[in-house]
């Protein structure tokens, strides 16, 4: 019975089956996957060869990202795993529309890309810049060990040796790109008339730009410190960094006024910010700012050394100078001898009393 | 008949049916899974060849400014070449700083040497250029020769040579004599930059024929007489 009732269960079982579909299925579902599998070991196959020749072509490594980051290998086969430390493979192409990666360069310097940023990273040798920007802001930290490395856009290119810099590009119809120097110094050129270079010392910028009638960049101006906060934040520079380089910013952009006199601040670079009226008004310059006074026992010092000097120069090596130069003056006391003579008055005084 | 047999009659249908549709349910469920895998797969494809279009969109369009900027660079190189004498020549037309107004003459010429002696030489080019055109105090052979150097530096070589020019032009007198020996000197660089060998000849031996007991004559012309 027991036999009878698994014999039609079974029938009734393959009976139900939809014709041959599951078997087909589970053909394809299998071959699929064989197919699948085969493509893998393939993959895997040309994945390790890849990683072999991309493995000596590592440019950097991905350290922070945050946000919508995507990275395209070289060979634009696929994007590349977003963790910490994935290596970056030269040539590869680097997006962070609404959000930011800190990478870490082969050569060495540290590479932050703020949102909206289109670059690729290129080896340090066999290549004129070792990242080109393609669109957006770039914050590169270069120490004094690394070389000069150079960011290239469209049209200009900044060459670092050591420094930290900002480097815009495609952020304004009317200004091709924009070299901001946080720190050191940093040079700044035309791609195409690379015979004159402008030298960036901190707490400075330079545009380069057609409008002014100019194929070189234009000359420093000190950075606006309104115009930098912004930036700061969506390049995630380090705190330590923006502090320093707002204190070389206002102590740059000193130095410019002290150039002028008084309410003379006519620098009309539009990144300078110009005193606004009211309050920067009545503010004085450095330069002319009045002393306090000094105190009466500072001028009182002060008139005993000159003298002293001047007896020294009208008398050397006379004993008491005061009563040659100034002979209706009495003569000065030191300490002792003022205790001395205080002591000897109080006795004279008991002596006067006593009787 | 057996009762087995009956019960067995009674519910096979059912479990048939159970059984198709169970069946029928791991059928739909296996295409879920392929369906979704290959959604998977299609986008991870489609990621792929978003990226890719996007990267080729950057490039076509980093490709153009390139070439837009370096038909640019090529055409003001080429305008300022004729302008100025030099492709990175600069005009006064592309300074972008503008002179203080509330300073007298004189502050406003101690503000140009300052300028003049720490390099900055756009603004000094600036502050000098008015001041000569608009007081006739400092039209002097100095402040020509100064105003000179300063084009020589900013590498406008149209300029410096009229600036030169002007200060040889002027009466020679023990106080300006200096000066347009050093003029002299700075037109000879001023063809040199030029790469004009037969103008820097005719300067030097102005210099000589002129000043011969200068220092600069000296510098050109070591053998010769001593300053």
């Amino acid at each position: 019975m027991k036999a009878i009732v698994f014999l039609l269960m079974s029938v009734v079982f393959f009976g139900a089956r939809p014709n041959q579909a599951w078997a087909q299925n589970t053909k394809n579902s299998d071959h699929h996957t064989e197919e699948k599998s085969n493509e893998k070991t393939e993959n895997d196959g040309s994945q390790s060869k890849k990683t072999t020749t991309v493995e000596k072509n590592i440019c950097g490594a991905l350290e922070v990202f945050e946000g919508d980051v995507q990275i395209l290998n070289p060979t634009k086969t696929h994007l590349i795993e977003l963790r910490h430390k994935a290596p970056v493979p030269c040539g590869s192409w680097i997006s962070s529309n609404e959000g930011w990666v800190h990478l870490k360069h082969s050569a060495g310097p540290t590479v932050n890309l703020g949102p909206g940023t289109y670059a690729q990273l290129l080896p340090s040798s066999h290549s004129k810049e070792q990242v080109i920007l393609f669109q957006g802001q770039v914050y590169l930290d270069v120490n004094s060990g690394d070389g000069e490395f150079k960011v290239g856009s469209a049209m200009g290119r900044a060459r670092i040796d050591r420094g930290k810099v900002i480097y815009l590009t495609g952020y304004s119809e009317k200004t091709s790109a924009q070299l901001v120097v946080l720190a050191d110094v940093a040079t700044f050129e035309n791609r195409f008339e690379e015979t004159k270079k402008v030298r960036v010392s901190e707490g400075e910028m330079s545009e380069l730009s057609f409008d002014l009638l100019r194929v070189m960049p234009k000359e420093p101006t000190p950075i606006s410190v309104a115009a930098l906060k912004p930036k700061f934040f969506d390049l995630r520079v380090d705190e330590k960094v923006q502090a320093k380089a707002i204190s070389l910013a206002t102590h740059r952009k000193e130095r410019v006024a002290l150039v002028h006199n008084d309410g003379a601040n006519q620098e009309s670079d539009d990144d300078v910010e110009t005193p606004k009226k009211g309050k920067a008004q009545n503010r004085s310059l450095a330069s002319s700012e009045s002393k306090s006074p000094k105190s009466e026992s500072a001028i009182m010092h002060d008139q005993a050394l000159l003298e002293k000097k001047l007896e020294e120069k009208l008398a050397p090596g006379v004993s008491e100078p005061e009563t040659l130069i100034y002979p209706g003056r009495k003569p000065k006391l030191t300490l002792k001898e003022r205790a001395e003579r205080k002591k000897l008055l109080e006795q004279i005084k008991q002596f006067q009393a006593e009787p | 008949m057996d009762y087995r047999a009956l019960i067995f009659k009674k519910i096979s249908p059912w479990i048939a049916s159970w059984v198709a549709a169970t069946s029928g349910f791991y059928h739909h469920t296996q295409e879920k899974v392929n369906h979704l895998r290959e959604l998977d797969e299609k986008y991870a494809r489609l990621a792929v060849q978003n990226a890719s279009l996007k990267e080729e969109f950057e490039a076509l369009k980093f490709a153009k400014e390139s070439k837009s900027a370096a038909d640019e660079t090529r055409a003001f190189a080429k305008r300022l070449s004729q302008d100025t004498g030099v492709r990175t020549g600069r005009s006064i037309a592309s300074f972008n700083y503008k002179i203080p107004t509330d300073l007298s003459a004189s502050q406003l010429y101690t503000l140009g040497m300052s300028y003049f002696l720490a390099h900055d030489d756009e603004k000094a080019a600036v502050i000098l250029s008015s001041l000569i055109s608009l007081d006739g105090n400092y039209r002097t052979a100095k402040n020509y020769m100064i105003s000179g150097v300063i084009w020589y530096r900013l590498e406008n070589m149209a300029q410096s040579d009229q600036n030169l020019d002007l200060a040889i032009k002027l009466e020679t007198t023990p106080e300006s004599e200096r000066y347009q020996a050093q003029a002299r000197l700075w037109k000879a660089l001023v063809a040199k930059r030029l790469q004009s060998d037969d103008r820097i000849q005719f300067w030097l031996k102005q210099l000589l024929d002129h000043h011969p007991h200068s220092t600069e004559t000296g510098w050109v012309n070591l053998g010769g007489e001593e300053p």
